[in-house]
């Protein structure tokens, strides 16, 4: 590794921990920062200042961290095992997969009268089952059909398919279970509980020690898919592990913070722009911390501003989308 | 080095090549001819392992290709197929450097060998200087090279090559074969590539293998520039 990517690396962890600070000093109630220093090093602290650091900012900032890693370095494995520079969690169907899954469990949920974390754990559960079939689906139609707008507009009629679905779940349902469905849909990073981060913190963890097993995989993979074979890769067995990795990875986000758009798709390119490399022996780790600071920017915003955390990632990635887009006509 | 004992491959329903048997050797440039949808990248494909849908066997040094595992195939073949490979922001010396991820470990890691066997390759195929510009900045031929460059690096007995000259203007054409003809007698490879240009298949090459569907036909090259089987590819006069 050359002087300038461990520059690189060494400045976005800085970053990282600096936006992470900022995070948790910022929020709707004023608290003095030597208030919330001594919250976390469990110095002196008022303890209802502690229960707001501790139960809500803190928890935000990690998952923030975590959700952001999580569907960019997803949206990066989409974006080679597919050939697809516009392939990511959110466009090709998995998020949406992930919420009718969701749907089903939240509707059907009130019947079985379930513990918060046995619900947490289904809620999860049913998010990494819907994300998985459509994954799967994607899958076997791309290995058919090698063209990567089928798979775009593929992905794009699965989106608006399920959310039919859902609405046609929504509407037979009864009012209880209706409003935590609802709720769902708009969750946000705040939303997540520290019962959910329990579940959270492992299944990413799964997920990014999976990654670290398709960086030569994927590098590979970057040649197609048959020149990939001839240089000895085990096709089918890379496949499954890039399908669970992502699976546990944009799922389990999805599961718990609800749909974020575009920057899954979005900070691959980023990172690519930024370290000028293809090797995924690079582009994971930079993709999994240039994500987390993304997410973190968007969510110190939302503080900002008042605003739904969704609307500003979708803000945020869409003019690169758009870059994205533009480039790949010229 | 590859033998196809009673091979029987078809495509689409159709049957492309009967019962056929022959044998491919080392040292030796073969050029793989017959006209259009005749069947020469289906055999090249089965032969790399990619197409597995054909009855009767195909032997590398004695075993069946269908029971090697992927990277023992890797170690003893390698493929350059006609699909275009300008990969954003990779160098070159990163695109012939995947030719040793058979013998790399599960992260990839170069040892000195490795990056020696990268830097000869490319030299190889008078590339090195190109080692770090990046794919997307190159003519199509330049890709071409890098791509055998990289089959190089595999360092396999035998190299498959499917079209290797088409994208390549005349001067090119002829430097690549030669290049490919110089890699078979000094390495002592076995590389068999496709190709329409009926002079450089007959006169650059050691053997040709014509595809008369549904038999092969696989002679010395002299021989089969007097034989009657070449007037079938040219125009009825």
């Amino acid at each position: 590794m050359n002087m300038a990517k461990s520059s690189l690396f060494i400045f976005l962890g800085v970053l990282l921990v600096a936006l992470a600070a900022i995070d948790i000093a910022l929020g709707s109630t004023n608290i003095p920062i030597g208030q919330v220093w001594g919250a976390l090093t469990g110095g002196d602290c008022p303890p209802a200042v502690s229960r707001i650091v501790i139960n809500i900012r803190l928890i935000k900032a990690v998952v923030a961290i975590l959700a952001g890693a999580s569907i960019s370095v997803s949206g990066l494995q989409m974006q080679t095992l597919f050939r697809n520079p516009l392939a990511g969690p959110y466009v090709l169907g998995i998020s949406s997969g992930a919420s009718l899954g969701v749907a089903i469990f939240l509707l059907g949920a009130p019947l079985l009268g379930l513990s918060p974390t046995m619900s947490s754990l289904g809620i999860a559960g049913a998010a990494w089952i819907g994300s998985a079939a459509v994954l799967f689906i994607v899958g076997a139609v791309a290995s058919r059909i090698k063209d990567i707008m089928v798979i775009l507009i593929l992905g794009m009629m699965f989106s608006s398919g399920i959310s039919a679905v859902v609405q046609i779940l929504q509407y037979l349902s009864r009012d209880e279970s209706l409003k935590a469905f609802v709720i769902w849909t708009m969750g946000s990073l705040g939303d997540v509980t520290a019962t959910q981060l329990r579940i959270l913190i492992p299944a990413v963890a799964a997920g990014m020690l999976l990654a670290v097993f398709t960086i030569k995989p994927l590098n590979l993979l970057l040649f197609g898919e048959e020149y990939a074979r001839t240089m000895g890769l085990d096709i089918k067995r890379s496949r499954a592990l890039l399908f669970l990795s992502t699976t546990l990875l944009a799922g389990t986000v999805t599961a718990f913070c609800g749909p974020i758009g575009f920057i899954g798709l979005a900070m691959p390119h980023v990172t690519r722009m930024i370290f000028r490399t293809s090797d995924h022996r690079t582009l994971v780790p930079a993709t999994l911390l240039s994500g987390s600071v993304i997410l973190l920017i968007c969510d110190i915003i939302s503080k900002l501003l008042t605003l739904p955390i969704n609307s500003i990632t979708a803000l945020l990635g869409i003019p690169i989308v758009i870059l994205v887009v533009l480039k790949l006509k010229n | 080095m590859i033998t196809l004992q009673n091979l029987t491959i078809g495509y689409k329903g159709r049957t492309l090549l009967n019962d056929v048997s022959t044998e491919f050797k080392e040292s030796t440039l073969t050029s793989l001819i017959g006209r259009n949808g005749s069947g020469k990248s289906t055999l090249l494909r089965a032969i790399a392992g990619l197409n597995t849908n054909y009855s009767g066997r195909i032997l590398l040094e004695g075993k069946d290709i269908r029971s090697l595992s992927p990277i023992s195939l890797a170690k003893t073949l390698a493929f350059v197929s006609t699909q275009r490979t300008r990969i954003p922001s990779m160098r070159c010396v990163d695109a012939v450097a995947m030719g040793r991820a058979p013998y790399t470990n599960w992260i990839g890691r170069m040892r000195e060998e490795d990056e020696d066997i990268v830097m000869r390759s490319l030299s190889d195929v008078g590339m090195e200087s190109f080692a770090q510009r990046t794919l997307d900045t190159m003519s199509d031929g330049e890709c071409q090279r890098v791509m055998i460059a990289r089959a190089l690096a595999q360092d396999t007995p035998l190299i498959l090559l499917d079209e290797p000259t088409s994208f390549l203007d005349m001067p090119s054409r002829y430097d690549l074969v030669k290049l490919l003809g110089r890699l078979a007698h000094e390495q002592h490879k076995g590389i068999i590539f496709s190709t329409h240009e009926l002079d450089v298949a007959t006169n650059m090459c050691d053997t040709v293998a014509m595809i008369d569907t549904p038999d092969l036909i696989h002679l010395p090259a002299p021989d089969f520039r007097h034989s009657p089987f070449l007037s079938r590819l040219l125009p009825n006069a």
